[in-house]
């Protein structure tokens, strides 16, 4: 789409102005509630563009409308997370991200919808409303990047950028029918995103075909030097016999039509610590999140509550300014890390992290890529509470804590969406785009 | 938990929380699957820190690793 688009940018055919405008009509008559900000600058950016191109100047992203999940700084644009909290923040620079796309000419058109301080995986705990799912506004888009999904989903934007902690691109992708790619950890930038879980955020892209995010990667990943994790990634990809892995257990309708199309050899795999690592992500991520989050205390920036004292004050900002599922993160996170409990929680989930790398690491030399379900299909608004939301991750969380790439591709045609994940190996980018191409054209 | 732990919990965390534990109680008991993992090779931490010393002696020469003694963390000389 995105090629296609700058062919007619290119030609004449349209402008970044038109076509700014047909979004911005767009997301105003739209009710998925995808998106929490408008950019007031956008026909601006949309102006500055269509100049670029009229001088010869620009790249396949100049004048190209797209969105930013709110949990990534966009200066003098406000940046929420989705919470009562920084309701009235307004960042004084950029993420790394978007000021990269930025200096392409790219339109910003505003800000997406989210799971508040990206802990969800429906988009409902966000303090602006729930996020609807283009193809049945009664149920979720899925989360965190719920409003980033529904807009590419739902026409509203070209693609869009989220971010991934333990599945938050790929699983809403699957559910509302679009490309959700999760790069490494590292690959990308995170210079400028509200931290949630440090050791496992990753940005990530939303689109709607493999070709796309393949071009949004290519402008956004590489060294930063104001993100220490980040770094130059550059393997190519020679293509030769697929090897292909699948999970006995998790061989479902989708990854049996991927094994079908893809090819080649199919290799049944077997990955330790699956179950156990559904729990140990969620210590390890609220245990980030409750130090994170630790800045929140009305003082420095955010909300703001009142108090007879300043611990008082403190209290009472966080108890209001936070919503109910990020203060019970936070609660799980300092039980994990207080003393007496550190070794039997915090610890552990350590451990099985490692080793679930390591695992990876054998199943990588023998297979190019593993095949495995995102997510189940869509399901109601409001439907599932409590810990069954947290078993929604189950497909996506050993990815996260492995730190390898992943993508989630639209598997199904008729019916409810539902995506296929590819994993591949640590910083094996262009092998993993390559094949989820070759999966994506095998449908069509 | 007890009510006793789980107000000395919200005190850590400076934070309010209404109503009873039962959300909080699901989370642990969610969470508590870990403690149900047996260690195979003994205590836990040794098992841990065995892991990143083999991934670290991949990455840098034998000479160039040294041993936290207190945490049992392995580090690259010169960056302690």
């Amino acid at each position: 789409m995105i090629e296609e688009l700058a062919k007619k940018l290119k030609s004449g055919e349209t402008t970044a102005e038109k076509l700014t405008i047909a979004y911005l009509e767009k997301i105003k008559s739209s009710s998925l509630n995808a998106f929490i900000a408008i950019e007031e600058r956008a026909i601006a950016m949309a102006r500055n563009a269509d100049q670029l191109l009229k001088r010869g100047e620009g790249t396949v992203l100049t004048g190209i409308p797209m969105s930013l999940k709110d949990n990534l700084s966009a200066k003098g644009l406000k940046t929420t997370c989705a919470s009562k909290m920084l309701a009235n923040y307004t960042p004084i620079y950029d993420a790394t991200v978007w000021e990269k796309l930025k200096n392409q000419g790219a339109v910003l058109l505003g800000k997406n919808n989210m799971d508040e301080f990206a802990m969800g995986s429906t988009s409902e705990t966000s303090y602006f409303g729930a996020v609807k799912n283009p193809r049945d506004e009664r149920r979720v888009a899925g989360g965190s990047s719920g409003g980033s999904a529904s807009s590419v989903a739902g026409g509203l934007s070209v693609y869009a950028l989220g971010t991934d902690t333990g599945g938050s691109v790929r699983q809403p992708a699957s559910m509302c029918g679009c490309v959700g790619f999760k790069p490494t950890y590292g690959a990308i930038s995170r210079y400028g995103l509200i931290a949630y879980a440090s050791s496992l955020d990753t940005v990530g892209i939303l689109t709607s075909s493999v070709t796309d995010a393949g071009i949004v990667y290519d402008a956004i990943r590489g060294r930063d030097e104001k993100d220490m994790t980040s770094v130059d990634t550059a393997y190519p990809y020679m293509e030769r016999e697929l090897k292909v892995g699948y999970l006995k257990e998790w061989l479902t309708d989708e990854v049996k039509s991927g094994l079908q199309i893809l090819g080649g050899e199919a290799i049944e795999c077997q990955l330790p610590y699956l179950k156990e690592s559904l729990s140990a992500y969620y210590i390890i991520a609220c245990a980030e999140a409750s130090s994170n989050l630790g800045r929140y205390d009305g003082i420095r920036y955010g909300y703001r509550a009142d108090g007879n004292s300043l611990d008082e004050m403190i209290v009472n900002s966080r108890s209001e300014g936070f919503g109910e599922e990020v203060k019970k993160r936070i609660l799980l996170g300092t039980f994990a890390l207080s003393k007496g409990y550190f070794d039997e929680y915090y610890q552990k989930a350590c451990a099985i992290r490692s080793r679930l790398n390591v695992e990876f690491e054998k199943l990588f030399e023998k297979v190019d890529v593993l095949l495995l379900p995102t997510s189940a299909e869509a399901f109601l608004l409001g439907e599932k509470k409590g810990v069954d939301l947290y078993e929604q991750d189950q497909y996506t969380v050993p990815v996260n804590l492995a730190g390898l790439p992943a993508i989630s591709v639209p598997s199904k045609k008729e019916g409810l969406p539902k995506g296929l994940q590819i994993v591949a190996g640590k910083f094996e980018e262009a092998k993993l785009l390559s094949i989820a191409r070759r999966f994506e054209r095998g449908q069509e | 938990m007890t009510r006793e732990e789980f107000e000395n919990l919200k005190t850590l965390a400076k934070l309010d929380w209404e109503g009873d534990t039962a959300p909080f109680d699901e989370m642990v008991a969610f969470a508590s699957i870990l403690s149900c993992i047996e260690n195979e090779e003994g205590n836990e931490a040794e098992v841990l820190s065995s892991l990143r010393e083999d991934q670290m002696k991949e990455s840098y020469p034998e000479e160039e690793i040294t041993k936290n003694a207190e945490s049992g963390f392995v580090v690259k000389r010169g960056n302690i």
